[in-house]
């Protein structure tokens, strides 16, 4: 469903009914679908639906957060499946989260890396330090280079310092010979740290190697080989000379062997008992049913846990200790549907009647909203309890869950994504126009914009600061790009009330991830509001429309993409970007979708490609004022965002987006009613992001779900297009 | 040219030196079988080419190279231009080229538009024949790919980022992700997780591991009667994975050919790109698949080629609108991509498969975009090459011209492979039938 663009407007704050063409129209088409009586304004739903949902995969991210607190790693072990696919703007659709053999792969070699390293200690691998001795690090008290290594021609000390990464047995190695002379074979002492001192007769003429064992701590350790009896008889008119001399190729350090490292973490989150031979049968089927429904996120049923006790068993006969037989367990627990899918289960699955979810299912859908990861103890329990049903202790605990730092999860996924932080990886300014450009620059401007994200949602400020707020927080590299004092820590909140700036539409990271390489672009700023901040997909230029003032080679109305159509003919370089847009507002083709798109963007003219503040455009002053369709009109950005921030379809957008990450689905036509309830409690309580997610969590299509009629036909969502 | 591995400058050298291992490299399959089989592999490059720099002006064989195929000269004999094809499956009356030209380069159909609930478009014609070839190596098809994507995901026009990102496509919903870590992808081919452990061992995990899928394979059935249809879909995928797990337990054995070192996670995109190209060549003369597609880039792409000294991003600035400055840059990256299609072929050329043959006599390995010029956004005069021999089914060496669907293209491919001749996908008509004249 596409709805013609005209009568596109941003809305008067003080309108409180529905207004838009949008709404009217999904209203009808809801009436007619579902057959109701009613208007549009007051549509009674007769039976209210909270929609279905497909099975869930887990993402690539909630694999990886999940994997991460059930067994205490801080590596991203996930990571190596595939990158998912987005669909509405998210990556956590369920529509679109499909499933190749590729993951599956990887799902047994990431069990296989769970149980090989983060749950059983590991044998520290042995490593291999050799110095020459001619090399510059070496110190040494006598000799010089020659006889293809340090000649020590006197007695003399050659030291060096060594690290070891782990304590344990290590060996020492020496490439030595002596050039013998004398009664007695060259003599060296050796020693570590002065301690360890053993002599030691060198009584061959070849390079050969030479090895004393230690036992070493972690950390430095000066390793010193001490030429110790040197012999020297000068040359006579009968007789030559007689020099004993060592020589030293190189030194070796090696270690530590048969070492085995710390215990993992992981070890704790698994074995909750020890399968020591008296308790082993019962605890094997202890930790699979308590770590199993840490994993599956529910208990398990007598038949699963008997199957894993099946499997252990078998590991045990093939050979494997009891430890390891618990590892095959845990393979087993990842490898399963179980774990990989969000399983929620309806009494019948064409039963189309809504019914509640389990307390399990509930816990899980809240904990991936707004963790990306798996229930933690606390919410297991209280499911187990049956407390989740109570309205009161969901609300705390939603409450405790966004003060948790596992709460990130919320700016990295639903703010990240829906403010299109990562856009800004995509950027590629042109370092002819931008000198100053550079990646540093790139990386503090994508953590501005996550700093000020999450300080919005997670500080319980309202959501209208998101575009209005009067701080922002910036490092060094970013006080140089606005002008501002240098910051006193590396990051830091800052007061911009006396600065043209104010709020995410002037981060340079959205002005920067809007823009083209060399200029900016008002269509694409404008249309970034209206899709992200609005909820209004303006409608892809019609079939046929060129690139302005281009024709094509062969003549044909050629398939444009947006670059394309935005491509700048040669005869406009030169001229101000709003002037070069200027067919938009005299071709009455263009004008019906860019009179709402463009002037939005002219707004923030006075920002260039990088977010800089500029006064002129190709020399000539910026013009940022606009009209809207609507006839509100403004003198530039804060004018314009005030009235943003303050609309209704901000508070309308800024529910269905968080809604659709919640839910992991488009909100439908059938949602409308549930949208309305959840946007007056958010509005009522001054647009708090804690406000808004309590109300989703509390909202039937939150809490429930409904099989699917074999002819239920899916209701059109209200987002269609999709970038 | 920084980092070169050495295993690549002793194929790259020229030289085809009988060195006493080859032996036993030779593959199990090819010593048994009388022909020895068609390998397929399909190269795509994002964002079209400079075509003023690509075509070349004379026909036939011992075509002139202009300048973005001018490192095709040590391999030239090998490989054939082919223009004048196109793809109806990019064309359409909507934005999104990249998208549309990326999902049919080797489905020749016409993607559904759609944000992603209901993605489609058809099979790829590297999985047709690795649908063909079945069970007969570990592996059906490998897909490489250099550019995994941002899950913010700004997809081109208003279609699912599953479009501009697979070429591989195992059914019409069900695209092939690619990998693109070298490491990984070596893991992949030659069983990480049992490498340097002993057969008895091996055999030993090998059991457990099918013990632990079938735990999985009866909780998905157990989950199945319970589940709506289109959950079942899904679970499905599921289960087709985890037979395809147990099916490559049962048939891998340990590589008969020395794979090599297994690569580091390389440092940047030049050598990641030559780190894949020898992945695919030790896959290929281990016989462990058939069939790879690789993908220098995501439709549309974005990257910076700031190592070719080329510093602005490569689809804006294939937007070129004619400037003289971008299309020399555009030709650069052009080139570069020629440039290590070139040695991909002569490493081909080099690597020896016994029977006195080389493994470039049994490849097919196409390259192309999903447009034809970056400005025009064009479906038409696509920018194709062909390399080696397909077991007689290509000679290379020949400008060709034509005027046809690059799916008959695929049709040759097919019936090289085995598969009788078909009209293949939305505009295909059959086979070109003088590839090998």
């Amino acid at each position: 469903m596409r709805l013609h663009p005209t009568n596109r407007m941003v809305d008067s704050p003080t309108k409180t009914q529905h207004s838009g063409a949008l709404e009217v129209a999904v209203r009808a088409s809801l009436i007619i679908t579902l057959g109701l009586i009613g208007c549009g304004e007051t549509a009674v739903i007769a039976s209210p639906d909270p929609g279905t949902v497909t099975l869930r995969r887990l993402s690539r991210t909630q694999v990886d957060r999940s994997l991460r607190d059930l067994f205490d790693i801080g590596v991203p072990i996930a990571m190596q499946l595939p990158n998912d696919d987005v669909g509405n703007g998210f990556d956590n659709q369920a529509d679109v989260l499909s499933l190749s053999p590729l993951h599956i792969e990887v799902l047994d070699n990431i069990g296989y890396e769970l149980t090989t390293y983060h749950v059983f200690p590991t044998a520290v691998p042995v490593r291999y330090q050799r110095v020459e001795a001619e090399d510059d690090s070496v110190t040494t008290t006598s000799g010089g280079p020659g006889g293809g290594g340090w000649n020590l021609y006197s007695n003399g000390v050659l030291s060096t310092s060594i690290a070891t990464d782990e304590a344990g047995p290590h060996t020492f190695t020496v490439q030595t010979y002596g050039q013998q002379a004398g009664p007695d074979p060259v003599r060296l002492r050796i020693d570590h740290d002065g301690e360890d001192s053993q002599i030691v007769d060198v009584d061959w003429s070849n390079p050969q190697p030479l090895d004393v064992e230690w036992e070493l701590g972690r950390g430095f350790h000066t390793v010193n080989v001490a030429f110790i009896n040197d012999f020297y008889i000068p040359a006579t008119d009968t007789t030559p000379s007689q020099d004993r001399n060592a020589i030293i190729d190189w030194v070796e350090l090696s270690g530590p062997f048969d070492t085995i490292g710390p215990t993992p973490p992981g070890y704790g989150k698994v074995f909750s008992c020890l399968p020591t031979p008296a308790e082993e049968p019962a605890c094997a089927r202890s930790i699979a049913q308590t770590f199993g429904t840490k994993v599956w996120r529910r208990p398990l049923t007598e038949t699963e846990v008997a199957q894993l006790a099946d499997l252990y068993d078998t590991a045990r006969e093939s050979g494997e200790d009891p430890d390891r037989a618990v590892g095959w367990m845990v393979r087993s627990l990842l490898m399963s549907p179980n774990f990989l899918f969000r399983v929620e289960l309806d009494p019948s699955p064409t039963d189309t009647t809504p019914h509640a979810l389990n307390e399990f299912e509930l816990a899980t859908r809240l904990s991936y909203f707004l963790w990306s990861s798996t229930p933690d103890e606390q919410l297991l329990s209280r499911a187990a309890e049956g407390r989740l049903s109570d309205a009161e202790e969901l609300a705390q605990q939603v409450e405790r869950m966004l003060e948790d730092p596992r709460a990130s999860a919320l700016v990295d996924g639903l703010g990240a994504q829906w403010l299109s932080i990562a856009a800004i990886d995509e950027s590629a300014p042109d370092p002819d126009v931008f000198p100053e450009w550079t990646e540093i620059l790139r990386q503090s401007m994508a953590e501005e914009m996550r700093r000020h994200v999450q300080s919005v949602l997670l500080e319980d400020r309202s959501m209208r600061e998101l575009l209005t707020s009067d701080t922002t927080f910036i490092d060094s590299t970013l006080a140089v790009h606005y002008g501002l004092a240098e910051p006193l820590a590396e990051w830091q909140q800052v007061d911009l009330s006396d600065t043209n700036r104010a709020g995410l539409l002037t981060t340079a990271g959205w002005l920067t991830s809007t823009s083209y390489p060399e200029r900016t672009s008002p269509v694409r700023r404008g249309k970034w509001v209206l899709d992200n901040l609005l909820c209004e997909s303006p409608a892809p230029p019609p079939p046929g429309v060129e690139a302005l003032g281009t024709t094509s080679e062969t003549g044909r109305p050629s398939t444009i993409d947006l670059a394309a159509h935005a491509t700048i003919p040669q005869q406009q370089l030169g001229q101000p970007v709003r002037d070069r847009l200027e067919e938009h507002q005299t071709n009455p083709v263009c004008q019906s979708c860019h009179q709402s798109i463009d002037p939005i963007g002219y707004a923030f003219e006075n920002y260039d490609s990088i977010g800089a503040w500029r006064n002129t455009d190709e020399g000539r002053p910026v013009d940022a004022s606009g009209r809207l369709p609507d006839g509100f009109t403004f003198e530039g950005s804060t004018e314009l965002v005030g009235r943003l921030s303050e609309s209704r379809k901000f508070d309308r957008c800024v529910v269905q987006k968080t809604l659709t990450w919640a839910l992991g689905r488009a909100p439908g036509v059938q949602d409308l009613i549930y949208l309305d309830a959840i946007e007056s409690e958010y509005a009522a309580s001054d647009r708090r992001f804690k406000a808004l997610v309590t109300a989703i969590v509390l909202s039937d299509p939150f809490q429930q779900r409904r099989g699917v009629d074999s002819d239920d036909t899916p209701l059109p969502s209200l987002e269609v297009t999709d970038e | 040219m920084s980092k070169v591995s050495r295993r690549w400058l002793f194929r790259s050298a020229g030289a085809s030196i009988a060195l006493p291992w080859l032996g036993s490299m030779v593959p199990r399959s090819a010593r048994a079988q009388a022909a020895p089989p068609m390998r397929f592999i399909s190269w795509f490059t994002p964002n079209g080419c400079v075509m003023s720099d690509f075509k070349p002006r004379t026909d036939g064989a011992d075509y002139d190279l202009p300048p973005s195929l001018q490192p095709l000269a040590p391999v030239q004999g090998h490989v054939s231009v082919l223009s004048g094809l196109r793809n109806a499956g990019g064309t359409d009356n909507l934005p999104g080229d990249h998208a549309r030209g990326t999902a049919s380069f080797l489905t020749c159909a016409r993607p559904v538009y759609t944000g992603g609930a209901d993605i489609s478009v058809g099979v790829s014609v590297d999985q047709r024949v690795a649908q063909h070839y079945g069970s007969a190596t570990s592996l059906p098809s490998l897909e490489l790919g250099l550019e995994g994507g941002s899950n913010g995901g700004i997809c081109d026009s208003g279609y699912a980022c599953a479009y501009p990102r697979n070429i591989s496509w195992a059914g019409p919903s069900t695209p092939l992700p690619k990998i693109t870590d070298p490491s990984l992808a070596f893991d992949r081919l030659f069983g990480g997780q049992d490498a340097g452990v002993t057969e008895i061992e091996r055999a030993r995990r090998r059991e457990l591991r099918k013990s632990v899928l079938d735990e999985s394979v009866s909780q998905a059935q157990s989950l199945a009667g319970r589940l709506s249809m289109q959950d079942n879909r899904k679970l499905d995928e599921y289960l087709t994975g985890v037979r395809e797990l147990e099916l490559r337990l049962d048939t891998f054995e340990a590589p008969t050919c020395d794979p090599g070192l297994r690569p580091t996670t390389p440092p940047d995109i030049e050598a990641a790109a030559m780190a894949m190209a020898d992945i695919m060549v030790i896959a290929l003369e281990c016989d462990v698949t058939r069939v790879i597609s690789f993908m220098f880039a995501n439709g549309g792409s974005n990257r910076v080629h700031d190592f070719l000294g080329v510093t602005r991003a490569h689809h804006q600035m294939s937007h070129h609108g004619g400037d003289n400055s971008k299309l020399t840059d555009l030709a650069i990256i052009d080139r570069w991509h020629v440039a290590q299609f070139a040695r991909f072929v002569q490493s081909l050329a080099n690597t020896p498969t016994g029977d006195d043959r080389m493994l470039i006599d049994d490849c097919l390995v196409m390259m192309g975009s999903e447009i034809s010029d970056g400005d025009r956004h064009n479906h038409d005069d696509m920018p194709v090459l062909l390399a080696g021999g397909g077991v007689g089914h290509h000679t290379g060496g020949v400008h060709r011209r034509y005027d046809a669907p690059v799916a008959n293209l695929y049709s040759s491919i097919m019936m090289a492979a085995g598969l009788p001749e078909e009209a293949f996908g939305i505009d295909g008509t059959g086979a070109l039938t003088d590839l090998n004249s």
